[in-house]
């Protein structure tokens, strides 16, 4: 069969094949480690040395894929996991930035649910990751980050292994991580990778760091070590009290406004399917802030384009899990920084949130301090049955028939809603540079037929707003700190993920966010990730151009300057041939609309045997 | 106060003429001062945080021009120092020379499915 005629089902073979294939090599390859450990006079050999007893922990976690930026300070730890662990869950990801390491885990946990590990260096490793630990802190997304790094100076090489080493290597994620620990013991490293799993993997979930020391990895396990792999139970996550359930059912069963805002509510279909039975019940709209997907774009009740208005008729909030709910009731202006009320003075608003149970001072994600008059701290999705239950105890009959007297109303303002957005969408339909709203519907026709993902559904707020999504897995929210550079490694990572779920996964790409890591596209190719990544080239930091034109009119300046120092162009960057050199497929750059279909139609042939696809599309700024 | 005047008395809106302008150098002038970054080069508008659409349905040149120069909401002002009058009747000229956009219900791609 030519390479061009394998179906997906015959690439996923192939790839187990491989895999199973390298498997064996790598156990071959541990039975002549074994077998050479006898060491002749005068030779020094570690035939069962530290790392792999660090191997075998992280393989207790269920941990699949390690993504890392080779380094020394765990070099005994890298063979470890290739030759005595086969290089199988986990599987090293050869990375091109500890940066792009961390997003890709991040859009990874969010696609499969779980977390990924990574592997950092030192000193240097930590600080390339560290702004991508901070986008998954905001987040709230685990993340098994391992640290390399020698503590003991006088086992240092002289010279580079002194700058690579810290004191305290997790002290410069400390603000931005949930916990870290430096073992001194292999039984220590046991007991805190399990413990560093469970607090990462509990709501409000966050990335945890571990360093592996290096002396800890290289030294050989001392025979008389009686060592123990902790067994690891997750927590169930923590539910809302059921008195302040009771008094938040009673208010929002009263209300004459109702609104829903759901942000990181959901963290499953369970939680979507969850989503809906409370909305239905209170017959109330659902406005999705699209940190993750919290509501089906399907469902009458699904309204967050009028989220706005609908918050300043409301006379009750519930808020689920929002990260800005102070910027839900009020807003700044900008440039003038003028504040302004967008809710009634005597709005009620409840809150089921654990963003609570995180104090940490220096980094200010925490966000505006938002008065509620009913806080209930708890996990959104695991509360939401309880607050179900207490909400159908609460509405009585003929309170029922008063609710449900409003669907009508309800599904036509639905319909009033995507009739203005698909008006507007339409509304300089054949315009070139593109228009940001054609390349969202060009790019749901090439996959609609599929099961999809759209790894960054913020960034391009067209498709959150017209395509239909019902799915929990179709919209993986975005960043969180808005930290640029995260979009193009993160889509990688959930479409790792998606690989084996038959999801193709999708992203619409920022041409200055590729540009941070574009080294990721090569970690695509060599790792065979199926992804379609269709560029929202806009040749500019397009947010940049528009606030250099605030801040000259706010002076009673010439706009015409706005570009210096915003764009990314003269000369142009061709992403594809960007894309080419590492060995993915790619076209462009497109400026036609019309030429957008075919050339998707062809990269999604690619990328449905197994292998990264890239177009360029020239596009309008937003 | 100045749109409650403008409602109380819809002629000063609707009964002045633009100015004559160039729809060519219209063109120039609304990439020139980067008009199109908020509004798209097609008038259509922006989304997050980007500015509303222009057309259709182009405002009236008294509210156009009064926007322009001394706008409400988040718009930057573009004052005379450095945007003339010239260009700006330009502009208005070239926005209403904009071919009109297919009307959504013609274009297969925005006909989405869905249950509702």
């Amino acid at each position: 069969m030519s390479e061009e005629g394998l179906d997906r089902r015959s690439f996923l073979k192939s790839a187990a094949a491989i895999s199973t294939s390298i498997a064996a090599a790598s156990t071959v390859a541990a039975e002549t480690t074994k077998k050479s450990s006898a060491a002749l006079p005068g030779e020094k050999i570690i035939g069962r040395p530290g790392s792999d007893f660090m191997v075998d922990v992280i393989k207790a976690t269920g941990i699949e894929y390690i993504a890392s930026n080779p380094a020394s300070s765990f070099r005994s730890l890298h063979e470890s996991i290739v030759n005595y662990g086969g290089n199988r869950k986990p599987e090293f990801l050869t990375c091109m930035h500890e940066e792009s390491s961390v997003a890709m885990a991040h859009g990874y946990a969010k696609a499969a649910g779980k977390p990924m590990g990574v592997l950092a260096h030192g000193s240097v490793g930590l600080q390339h990751a560290a702004m991508a630990v901070y986008n998954a802190w905001c987040d709230r997304v685990p993340v098994m980050i391992f640290g390399g790094n020698f503590m003991d100076a006088a086992q240092r090489r002289p010279g580079v292994e002194w700058y690579h080493c810290v004191q305290d290597p997790a002290g410069m994620l400390r603000d931005f991580v949930k916990w870290d620990d430096q073992p001194a013991s292999l039984q220590h490293f046991a007991e805190s990778v399990m413990r560093a799993y469970k607090f990462a993997t509990t709501p409000p979930m966050e990335p945890v760091v571990i360093i592996a020391d290096g002396m800890l990895q290289e030294h050989p396990i001392d025979e008389d070590a009686k060592l123990a792999i902790p067994k690891l139970t997750l927590s169930a996550p923590p539910q809302g009290e059921s008195g302040a359930l009771k008094e938040a059912a009673r208010m929002m069963a009263g209300a004459e406004n109702l609104v829903i805002i759901a942000d990181r509510a959901a963290r499953s279909q369970e939680g979507v399917r969850r989503m809906v039975e409370l909305a239905e019940a209170l017959n109330a709209p659902v406005v999705d802030l699209g940190s993750r997907m919290n509501f089906p774009t399907t469902h009458y009740l699904a309204r967050s384009e009028d989220g706005r208005a609908l918050v300043r008729e409301a006379d009750v909030v519930l808020m689920l899990e929002v990260a800005d709910p102070w910027g839900q009731l009020n807003t700044i202006s900008d440039p003038q920084h003028e504040y302004r009320r967008l809710a009634k003075p005597d709005v009620k608003l409840i809150h089921v949130t654990l963003a609570d149970q995180l104090m940490k001072s220096n980094y200010q994600d925490a966000q505006r301090f938002c008065p509620c008059d009913l806080s209930i701290s708890g996990d959104a999705e695991a509360t939401l049955p309880a607050l179900t239950e207490a909400v159908k105890k609460e509405i009585g009959g003929s309170r029922k028939s008063v609710l449900a007297g409003r669907t009508d109303k309800l599904r036509s303002q639905q319909r009033e809603m995507k009739d203005r957005t698909r008006a507007a969408a339409a509304n300089g339909w054949n315009a070139v540079p593109v228009t940001t709203a054609r390349l969202s519907a060009e790019l749901w026709n090439a996959i609609k037929g599929d099961k999809w993902c759209l790894a960054d559904s913020r960034n391009l707020g067209w498709s959150a707003r017209l395509w239909p999504a019902t799915e929990h897995y179709n919209f993986l929210g975005h960043s969180g700190a808005a930290g640029v550079g995260q979009i193009a490694p993160a889509a990688v990572g959930a479409a790792l993920a998606n690989r084996d779920k038959g999801i193709l996964t999708a992203v619409i790409q920022p041409d200055g966010d590729l540009m941070y890591a574009p080294g990721v596209l090569w970690t695509a190719a060599h790792h065979k990730i199926p992804i379609l990544m269709l560029m929202h080239n806009n040749r500019a930091y397009h947010q940049e151009v528009m606030h250099l034109q605030k801040m000259a009119g706010l002076h009673n300046r010439r706009m015409d300057t706005a570009r210096i120092g915003t764009t990314i162009e003269n000369p142009n960057i061709d992403y594809a041939a960007l894309a080419r050199a590492q060995g993915v497929w790619a076209e462009g750059p497109i400026t036609d609309p019309a030429a957008i279909a075919p050339a998707l139609q062809r990269a999604v042939a690619v990328v449905k045997r197994g292998e990264p696809a890239l177009i360029d599309v020239v596009t309008q700024g937003r | 106060m100045r749109f409650f005047i403008l409602l109380l008395f819809p002629s000063v809106l609707f009964g002045q003429d633009a100015p004559a302008g160039s729809p060519e150098r219209g063109q120039k002038a609304f990439l020139k001062y980067q008009c199109y970054t908020c509004h798209g080069t097609a008038g259509q508008g922006g989304e997050r945080g980007a500015g509303p659409r222009l057309l259709p349905n182009l405002f009236p040149w008294v509210a156009f021009s009064m926007q322009t120069r001394t706008p409400r909401q988040d718009m930057p002002a573009y004052r005379k120092d450095h945007l003339g009058d010239q260009d700006l009747a330009d502009i208005y000229a070239y926005l209403g020379s904009v071919k009109p956009s297919p009307a959504a219900a013609s274009l297969p791609l925005l006909n989405f499915e869905g249950k509702r």
